[in-house]
């Protein structure tokens, strides 16, 4: 496996903790935020990955969204 | 209310609220338009008390802190287009993200509005942009009842041309009104109380000076709030805000010159019509009996309690605002624990007004919707403004309905996007606008008496065998018929042993 740069090393961070935090959910909607942080990141899978302000920010936003949705109130999600 | 006023003001005070104070320490209290010793026989009291002139400023500041005490979740940048109904109860509400697009609905035992009123429907008001009347919609989109959209109070010193507001509290200080003459006009139409009458007396007083050509300006068309007669010292300490406001807006220092006033939308009496625990009443559509919906409260000036009437005076809405907003808490405390479960709700619930976003979102007609708004806010401006008569409230209801036509059928919204589309988002306040429009030109045509701040020029007296009662307003969609009910006003008091019931009188100042 060729070196992680650092940037892409967070990348991954974030989604582990996505996934970490899907564990949390009930069992019946669990495939729902497992699908959904999947089609987040697969949205911008293309990106050039030379782009770094462009992903610093979209990192930014994912951990923002992460922490709304990592909540133990919120039990579903759609779309 | 006023039974746990003084409470109210120990509890702020020991939040961290900056009251004013005396040489001695004690609370600073000033006199406010209205308020009188012994029922009105006693002459004026000072009872008022205030931290300088943005006592609103320094409450919302100290509970913002309180707030952040006490492990509160806030949805910052998230804007409640509609509530979640089941069974006639109340489950939660339905938000969008503007932040990023998201639609959200969230689950809840008890839901408190909190969303403020409707200035926002006249051309030229004293509140924010953001006063547009969210919750009256909400609820009366939900098939539930709002209560007294007629009573609209005209703040008398909202500065001529920017609307901005000069706070009562320089009249209490001393400041007084004057017309093209130099004349304190107040002292012919309310001897005893002159410029510290009620602000409905006030504001149509000032309207009358205006129409009988002596109003001041190029236009002849507002009065002069005059303080330069107070001590520089005075003014600079007790009013230091209008100082600034006045030399920002009106480019005058008031030490020196009078200021430009008008009279300006500044509070909406009317709303969700609630009980003294804050929660929302509605009428049972069999029964015809009063009950109260399960889940929603309401407090401030989007209910309706009614502490206020036909006519509300200083102060009294940041009071009602604590009390009630007290009050909904613990009646909440009382009923409710962490953990308790939620009802069960259809899946679909809330893709009905999903639905209704979408089409807003997608619509191509020909009228933008800033040019909807400009023409409702003119419509309400001239013909449901300080003085009424039947043919200006007929004309601005069939005008009103046209409005709605255009805004069902000739919207275009230009913004496709969903992530901070400002389009889509006022293009849902001015909805929610029309709608509280609707309900109150409805109301006020059939309102056929002058009470308070609805002032008929075709019905000049007060009629209290035919019309001491509240009315209740439907619209579910705009554009729908508004539908005019009455409900009975609450004669006695909670307890009749500790204070006794006050009888109306005709006012007289």
């Amino acid at each position: 496996m060729p070196r992680l740069s650092g940037l892409q090393k967070d990348v991954l961070v974030l989604y582990r903790r996505c996934l970490r935090a899907c564990r949390a959910k009930p069992a019946e909607t669990r495939p729902n935020f497992k699908a959904f942080a999947r089609r987040e990141f697969d949205k911008h899978i293309e990106h050039n990955k030379k782009d770094f302000s462009t992903i610093e920010f979209m990192l930014r936003k994912g951990h923002r969204q992460l922490e709304i949705y990592e909540a133990p109130g919120v039990t579903n999600i759609a779309g | 209310m006023c039974r746990e006023a003084a409470k109210t003001v120990y509890e702020l005070e020991n939040y961290g609220m900056p009251f004013s104070r005396t040489e001695d320490g004690r609370i600073y209290q000033r006199a406010l338009g209205g308020q009188s010793l012994e029922y009105g026989k006693g002459g004026q009291a000072y009872r008022c008390c205030a931290a300088a002139d943005r006592t609103g400023h320094a409450m919302l500041h100290t509970l913002y802190g309180q707030s952040l005490k006490h492990n509160t979740n806030f949805f910052i940048e998230f804007f409640a287009i509609d509530l979640l109904m089941v069974d006639g109860a109340c489950v939660g509400v339905l938000c969008m993200s503007m932040e990023d697009g998201t639609l959200h609905r969230v689950f809840a035992r008890n839901t408190v509005l909190a969303t403020g009123g409707y200035g926002r429907s006249y051309f030229s008001c004293t509140s924010a942009h953001t006063s547009t009347g969210d919750g009256n919609a909400m609820v009366a989109r939900a098939g539930l009842p709002n209560q007294d959209f007629e009573f609209i109070q005209f703040h008398p010193s909202g500065i001529y041309g920017a609307g901005v507001l000069i706070t009562e509290g320089a009249r209490g200080e001393g400041g007084y009104l004057l017309n093209a003459q130099g004349e304190r006009f107040m002292e012919r139409y309310a001897p005893t109380a002159k410029d510290l009458a009620s602000r409905d007396v006030v504001s149509r007083s000032m309207t009358i000076e205006i129409r009988e050509g002596r109003g001041c300006g190029p236009d002849k068309d507002h009065v002069l709030l005059q303080l330069s007669h107070l001590p520089k010292d005075l003014i600079y300490e007790r009013l230091p805000g209008i100082a600034e406001t006045a030399s920002v807006f009106a480019g005058i220092d008031i030490t020196k010159e009078p200021i430009p006033v008008l009279p300006t939308v500044h509070y909406c009496m009317g709303g969700v019509p609630t009980n003294w625990k804050g929660q929302v009443l509605t009428v049972d559509s069999v029964s015809g009996s009063e009950k109260t919906v399960d889940g929603l409260y309401a407090a401030g000036e989007v209910a309706s309690v009614s502490v206020h009437g036909a006519n509300r005076l200083g102060a009294n809405s940041l009071l009602d605002l604590v009390v009630f907003g007290r009050a909904c808490a613990m009646d909440i405390a009382e009923k409710s624990e962490r953990g308790m479960p939620h009802t069960a709700v259809p899946d679909d619930i809330g893709h009905d007004s999903l639905a209704e976003m979408e089409a807003i979102r997608n619509s191509e007609g020909d009228v933008l919707s800033a040019q909807i708004r400009a023409d409702m806010q003119k419509v309400m401006q001239t013909d449901i403004a300080v003085f009424r008569t039947k043919d200006s409230l007929e004309v601005g209801n069939e005008r009103l309905g046209k409005i709605q036509q255009d805004f069902k059928n000739r919207l275009a919204v230009k913004d496709k996007s969903m992530v901070w589309n400002s389009d889509l988002v006022e293009t849902l306040e001015l909805r929610n606008l029309l709608t509280c429009a609707a309900q109150t030109a409805g109301s006020a045509l059939a309102r056929e008496e002058s009470r308070g701040s609805h002032a008929r020029e075709d019905f000049p007296d007060r009629d209290d065998k035919e019309w001491m009662k509240h009315s209740l307003t439907w619209q579910r969609r705009e554009g729908d018929k508004v539908e005019v009910g009455y409900r009975k006003v609450t004669g006695t008091t909670l307890d009749e042993e500790e204070c006794k019931a006050v009888l109306p009188v005709t006012r007289s100042y």
